[in-house]
């Protein structure tokens, strides 16, 4: 049963920071140098040619250097559906053209898991995404699935393509999909079974089976069930896997005001606690603010706590497109039975503009990722590795951040980790590329300020359903200035670094505020314009103190 | 009057609501109640004249009133005052927002408190015209 000839295990005998495998956010400090000096000095690089997706950086050619220059910076969508789920209606093809339309690279199409779509759409959809390939030249897309995680929330679960990608992603949603087992009940035997779906695509990974494989929560605090524990204990069982979570919600535009839109909430996030909510959270989970999951947006909240254990964890915004605000298509009528066939009808377009809940992919919100090219490898080993920010609305149209310490270390960039002496000095370096044209809400949006955001890296959290963290700041905001500028260069150093910490960028347009305060406002219930209150907030970059 | 609980494991709320209105019509107080063990379903609890054949309920605190005293003046907008003064509601808090007195409740017809710190509390959140709304918004989607 050895057919395995890419050597993708961990190898027993290679050092973790020789192990390529091993994502540079699970090393101690002391390994992360020994890591860089291997690489840096040709040694990594033999290896990391050979050692197949895992890899935490792809460069055979022995990187020097992490600033954002060295990126291509690809924008795209891990989040949307086709006709192929249940509850939604285009083709392929269309979403796929509507999002090159606005400007995507790169697209993941995650269909519901559902009994009709494990039995008959999974195969039909990869006829489409092959098609769709061939259609555009350059465009990086991916056949993906929305997994009801057992016990928890949807997530999206995508795989480095290989000749069997379709068949692994059927075999998956069999498996562990909480849709198709009845595994979707909050409680701890659905919580396993959640993880070992986990363990699963882990193993697939290692036996060569897939090339690499990416898990995203979707959503998070939609019907506040997806509980503290529960996110760390995927992160923990496999951290090059389970790399994240939606920082905002698609259904952006849920909240347009009537009689355009559907008055509603921004997300969708119209809940209350119900039968699987986790008990242990404030109702302000419920809502939107500023357009972002609370878990994301709120200062020194949950995304915060678990920064400050010192490990990666990484926030993307997507459109989660079933239905797109203002399209005049429609679900034909009578419609195909979806569960005889795993597929509805082809829309029809029915003259009438419609108020429905989602953007087009890429119209709305982006997920802008560095990568060494333009590969499916390259980006997903920069969504792995949290070389991501995030905006609506085109609020930025480009965001490189480089930190260096005065140790005279390589800069790294976003998702990156930098070391500094104790007593050492830490520079932050931000360039944000301002909107120039307009977006499709057809204004041209201004980025109005930017808050560099730090917290303490305090380790391990003795309660894993923790989900705030005391020391979290905004230590300088900066404003841009008024007029045409294309460019917005800002800088902070942080003097005589005692302990570790990690920075992170927020960014707004300045229209909406909760009140007295920086922070974004919890959006109002009956109609908010989602082009009127824009935020973009970029991932951390570590930074680990030695002696 | 005595409070009865009456479990049957119901997974979706608006069945266990239309059970618990046909076990007890009459009942002006009744409410579902989350249990999460051995996996979430809702309870439901109803308050009735004299004994009856079911468990007594002795901690409210959790519990959601799908009918109440007073439920039925609760329409349209109104001022937290009147609303309390009107219903069996104890108490508006705000989530998100922070109410007065005076402080207007668009209840979009649809009014269901929970029991928070043995008060009967009605949850609110901002709303774009300067009024707040209920927490819970009827046909929230759950998928």
């Amino acid at each position: 049963m050895h057919e395995h000839h890419h050597h993708h295990h961990h190898h027993g005998d290679t050092p973790e920071y020789a192990d390529m495998s091993v994502p540079e956010r699970e090393l101690r400090p002391v390994d992360v140098s020994r890591r860089r000096f291997l690489r840096n000095a040709g040694l990594l690089g033999a290896t990391v040619a050979g050692a197949g997706a895992l890899t935490a950086g792809t460069a055979s050619a022995a990187p020097t250097w992490d600033s954002p220059g060295r990126y291509q910076w690809l924008a795209g969508d891990h989040h949307i559906h086709t006709q192929y789920s249940n509850d939604a209606m285009y083709t392929v093809e269309q979403q796929v053209a509507g999002g090159v339309r606005n400007g995507l690279d790169w697209m993941v199409i995650t269909d519901h898991g559902y009994l009709a779509h494990e039995k008959y759409a999974v195969q039909q959809t990869y006829a489409d995404v092959l098609a769709s390939r061939r259609n555009h030249r350059g465009l990086l897309l991916w056949q993906g699935l929305e997994w009801n995680t057992p016990a928890a929330e949807h997530a999206t679960v995508f795989f480095d393509c290989s000749r069997d990608e379709a068949q692994m992603l059927q075999t998956f949603e069999q498996l562990f999909d909480g849709n198709v087992n009845g595994t979707n009940p909050s409680s701890p035997a659905n919580e396993a079974i959640a993880v070992q779906g986990l363990k699963w695509l882990d193993q697939q990974v290692r036996a060569g089976k897939i090339n690499s494989a990416l898990f995203l929560a979707n959503h998070p605090s939609r019907n506040g069930r997806l509980s503290p524990h529960e996110l760390r204990n995927w992160r923990d069982t496999a951290p090059h896997i389970a790399v994240g979570m939606e920082g905002s919600p698609g259904a952006q535009a849920d909240s347009t005001p009537a009689p355009l839109g559907n008055g509603a909430a921004r997300g969708g996030y119209s809940n209350s606690p119900g039968v699987d909510s986790w008990p242990g959270y404030p109702l302000e989970l419920y809502r939107t603010h500023g357009g972002f999951d609370w878990m994301t947006a709120k200062l020194g909240g949950l995304w915060d706590s678990m920064l400050a254990e010192g490990k990666g964890w990484w926030i993307t915004s997507n459109s989660d497109s079933h239905r797109n605000f203002g399209d005049t298509l429609t679900s034909p009528s009578p419609d195909a039975d979806y569960n005889a066939t795993g597929k509805h009808l082809d829309p029809v377009d029915s003259g009438v503009k419609h108020s429905w809940a989602d953007f087009w992919p890429g119209q709305y919100s982006r997920t802008v990722v560095g990568s060494t090219d333009r590969s499916y490898r390259a980006v997903m080993d920069g969504i792995r590795n949290g070389r991501v920010w995030v905006a609506m609305g085109g609020l930025l149209a480009g965001l490189e951040v480089t930190v260096f310490s005065d140790e005279g270390g390589w800069p790294v960039t976003l998702g990156g980790r930098t070391t500094v002496r104790r007593g050492g000095n830490v520079t932050v370096l931000v360039v944000a590329r301002l909107a120039t044209r307009p977006n499709a809400g057809g204004s041209v949006p201004k980025l109005a300020r930017m808050d560099l955001i730090q917290g303490q890296v305090t380790g391990p959290v003795a309660d894993r359903d923790t989900f705030g963290t005391p020391n979290v700041r905004v230590v300088e905001s900066f404003e841009t200035r008024r007029g045409n500028v294309a460019v917005a260069v800002f800088q902070h150093t942080f003097r005589n670094v005692r302990d570790p910490f990690y920075v992170r960028l927020r960014g707004t347009d300045g229209n909406v505020h909760a009140t007295g305060s920086l922070e974004p406002r919890m959006d109002p219930a009956g109609g908010v314009d989602p082009w009127s209150d824009l935020w973009t907030y970029s991932n951390p970059v570590f930074v680990d103190v030695v002696r | 009057m005595t409070l009865f609980a009456v479990d049957a494991g119901h997974r979706d709320r608006h069945e266990a609501e239309h059970y618990a209105l046909e076990l007890a019509p009459e009942a002006t107080l009744l409410c579902t109640h989350v249990v999460r063990e051995p996996s979430p379903h809702h309870a439901v609890w109803f308050e009735l004249d004299g004994p009856a054949d079911y468990a007594e309920v002795r901690d409210r605190e959790g519990g959601r009133a799908f009918r109440f005293p007073g439920q039925e003046a609760l329409r349209g907008s109104l001022p937290v005052r009147e609303l309390v003064a009107l219903s069996a509601i104890d108490r508006v808090v705000g989530v998100g927002c922070t109410v007065a007195d005076d402080t207007v409740v668009d209840t979009r017809d649809y009014v269901r408190p929970v029991y928070a710190d043995g008060l009967l509390t009605l949850h609110v959140t901002p709303a774009a015209s300067d009024s707040v709304v209920p927490l819970e918004i009827e046909g929230g989607h759950v998928c």
